[in-house]
């Protein structure tokens, strides 16, 4: 009977609600449920402070199911490690409470750094492992008797709360993302086949193809974030995630070698006789008609593999009339570099066809190849260890400030400082998280006040605390369902529960409230002062950084261990790329930088296939030593740019590539030989375009 | 079973440990059924998970209070 009312309550929301509506409406209520189911078992099994496991819940509560376990389980791993941490601190020092608050602050400079450095999920487990160490170690660092009940009721509290989020999310109506994921993958492959046909045929105008580009590295990063999530929400994606990897990293090749097409093309557009570009594009044909027809699916991907192989083992170098390639020596050069990069193009595009059509089956095969190297979402140490060495110098200012007055609500006062030095580490622009923190926690206190006074004496039992709470919990999850106020519903719905919700013995008392909300606005503020007084977060300073740290991977480039480095560095620059995007600046400034990027991939690319060249091939043994120095130039013109410098590294590829045509270098010429003068050319001409851009040197007011 | 462990004096309850031993189990033998392509044939994969963790978690409870 009750269910055909549910199923009458579900039709007529259905027909009333739009679908965003809907989305919503099923978000609260999943919330609600969890967090209520969370409170009555804390209860039920008499836990300390049940308001933790209802807390746990809206700090995990997201819409969609992926979402809610991957941060639960990150969660859960770093409250484990946060309370090991607390223990073996208090054990080894917790004596001498000066000593014991040094080495707590040190630690969570570690976990703050260990944040900022890893930019997904893995962020969460570092602000938790943190911020746990801080709850559990702090009370303790005067008395140090109760720590050990308190960090086992922590983890169970923890634990109960991720439960309740996880069971809840997925057994009642869960939102998928494994649908998203393979809607990404499909859209994305269709996408960059239409555009990459029009590039080649030149139909598309420069400024439709950088909106292309810019679209399709964004989904690099997305696809990215979904595949982490999925993979804690559906088995079968985990199966397949080596293969995931080897997509993102083959597409993220594909992508490299687009952009430097679309640059040759543009290049030989300009170019006063126009053989060159009818040739590139004569070559290119067979690519542009097969991906006329992209595949849909996996099983069509798979089922393309063997005509693109044909038509890339057919593909034919460009040819210019001889003529031509006498009057112009640079054009030639062009072209020379043109024929490289077509094949370059078809055999990165069967690559990415091969491991999209691999995804068509979980179980593993034999030709499945060794993982690749990880795509991490890395900021660089630089920046990870000034925001440790930041939260570290604030921990322990608050902790002083804690000692020397002796405040009794210190420890809450300094747990909350912490808390948003660590959680808004690496955010671009920290004050506008942290306000609306601020703001929720506000928030909370005062309807604290109101249902602790007003409501909370009327409760008699489970029953009709759940009704009192429900709708300040409804209220606070609306909140969190619009992006713009996501932190104020957040921030709000944990103040409140940790103010409000009574523990086994219920004891409200205004003033304690007020007390503990004192500290926690006040934590919030000191935490907040510390992001604009030691090392300001701002998006100069930022953009400077951003910039030092994609000057470096030119530099790894050069020098990094071969094995998966074009994945690596491909990985770490449009990790970078959309770092400086997201960065609140002037989008010219951001233009720039971004398009800087994308040159220096280019000649990243170049460097790691020349270098690869001739590591596996004997006989190029002979240009080891110049190709050394070569990456030499390269990587001083990086360190120290000038005019000087850069002039350098161009007349050392010169003389390189004017060595191995003339045969000094090597002899006979191989097929090899000429791919690594097609490499040079490439790195020639990435480099030219990068030092119009920056590689000049700083006008003297600059500084 | 004992119901609580001896951790360098310190008491610790077995049921968290078996927890933390259900959840990594049940983890495993998920993943396990997902290469064997059982996913296809099952009506709400979700639920079939939360069974098996509760049967882990129950059997091994079983084990420390009888």
């Amino acid at each position: 009977m009750s269910a055909v009312a549910l199923k009458r309550v579900g039709a007529v929301l259905q027909e009333v609600l739009p679908p965003k509506g809907r989305q919503t409406v099923l978000f609260i209520f999943k919330s609600v449920i969890a967090a209520l189911l969370a409170l009555w078992l804390s209860l039920r099994f008499g836990l300390d402070r049940p308001s933790t496991s209802m807390v746990t819940v809206f700090i995990v509560a997201q819409p969609q199911s992926g979402l809610v376990l991957a941060k639960a389980a990150y969660r859960a791993l770093g409250t484990l490690i946060g309370c090991a941490a607390a223990l073996v601190l208090l054990w080894t020092c917790g004596s001498v409470p000066e000593l014991f608050l040094s080495f707590l602050a040190v630690w969570i400079g570690l976990c703050a750094a260990g944040a900022a450095r890893f930019r997904d999920f893995k962020a969460y487990a570092f602000v938790l492992s943190g911020y746990t160490a801080c709850l559990v170690g702090l009370p303790a660092a005067i008395t140090t008797d109760g720590a050990f009940p308190m960090a086992l009721s922590r983890v169970s509290e923890v634990l109960l709360g991720i439960f309740c989020a996880s069971v809840v999310s997925e057994l009642i109506a869960p939102q998928k993302m494994v649908p998203m994921l393979v809607a990404l993958i499909r859209g994305r492959y269709r996408d960059f086949a239409e555009g990459a046909s029009k590039v080649f045929r030149g139909e598309l105008d420069e400024a439709a193809t950088a909106a292309l580009h810019k679209r399709l590295s964004g989904e690099i990063m997305r696809m990215e974030s979904l595949r982490a999530a999925a993979y804690f929400e559906d088995a079968e994606t985990r199966v397949r995630n080596v293969r995931l990897r080897q997509v993102n990293g083959d597409f993220m090749t594909m992508l490299t070698s687009f952009h430097a097409f679309e640059r040759l093309a543009r290049r030989l557009e300009r170019a006063p006789v126009n053989d060159g570009i009818r040739a590139l594009r004569l070559a290119v044909e067979p690519l542009a008609a097969f991906l006329e027809k992209p595949a849909g699916t996996a099983a069509e991907a798979a089922g393309q593999i063997a005509v693109l192989e044909r038509i890339v083992k057919e593909l034919e170098p460009l040819s210019l009339p001889g003529s031509v390639a006498a009057a112009y020596p640079e054009l030639a050069r062009d072209v020379a570099t043109g024929s490289a990069l077509v094949q370059q193009l078809g055999e990165e595009l069967l690559q990415h066809l091969r491991s999209y059509g691999a995804l068509v089956d979980a179980g593993w095969t034999a030709d499945d190849r060794p993982s690749p190297a990880r795509f991490v979402p890395h900021a660089d140490m630089r920046t990870a260890i000034t925001i440790g060495m930041r939260v570290l110098i604030s921990t322990a200012i608050s902790s002083i400030f804690w000692l020397e007055t002796g405040w009794p609500q210190g420890p809450g006062f300094v747990l909350n400082s912490v808390v948003v030095c660590c959680l808004f580490a690496a955010a671009p622009r920290p004050e506008a998280p942290i306000g609306q923190m601020v703001q929720g926690a506000i928030i909370s206190v005062i309807l604290g006040l109101i249902c602790a006074m007003f409501l909370l004496p009327y409760t008699t039992d489970f029953l009709t605390l759940a009704v009192v709470l429900t709708p300040f919990l409804v209220l606070g999850v609306w909140l969190m369902s619009f992006p713009q106020l996501f932190g104020v519903g957040t921030g709000f719905l944990v103040f409140f529960c940790t103010l409000v919700v009574p523990a086994p013995k219920p004891q409200v008392d205004p003033t304690a409230i007020i007390e503990l909300g004192l500290s926690i606005v006040v934590g919030f503020m000191t935490g907040g002062l510390s992001f604009s007084v030691f090392v300001p977060a701002g998006p100069d300073s930022r953009l400077r950084r951003l910039h030092a740290s994609l000057r470096d991977q030119l530099d790894i480039a050069c020098h990094g261990s071969l094995k998966g480095l074009v994945h690596r560095v491909d990985g770490q620059v449009r990790d970078l790329i959309s770092q400086v995007a997201i960065t609140p600046a002037p989008p010219e400034k951001l233009g720039a930088l971004q398009d800087y990027g994308l040159d220096l991939l280019e000649a990243a690319h170049a460097i790691v296939q020349a270098r690869q060249l001739v590591d596996e091939h004997p006989e190029l043994q002979s240009c080891v030593r110049s190709l050394r120095d070569l990456l030499d130039c390269i990587v001083e013109c990086c360190r120290r740019p000038s005019t000087a410098a850069r002039e350098r590294a161009l007349a050392a590829i010169e003389s390189m590539i004017a060595a191995l045509t003339s045969g000094t270098l090597v002899q006979p010429p191989t097929p090899e030989l000429n791919e690594l003068v097609a490499a040079l050319h490439r790195l020639r001409a990435a480099l030219v375009d990068i030092t119009d851009f920056y590689l000049t040197p700083e006008p003297a007011h600059a500084a | 079973m004992p119901r609580e462990l001896d951790l360098a004096g310190l008491m610790f309850p077995t049921l968290l440990v078996l927890l933390l031993i259900a959840g990594i189990c049940s983890w495993l033998i998920d993943g396990w059924l997902a290469r064997l392509n059982l996913y296809r044939w099952l009506w709400f994969a979700p639920l079939l998970r939360l069974s098996i963790f509760a049967l882990l978690f129950g059997v091994a409870g079983l084990q420390v209070y009888r």
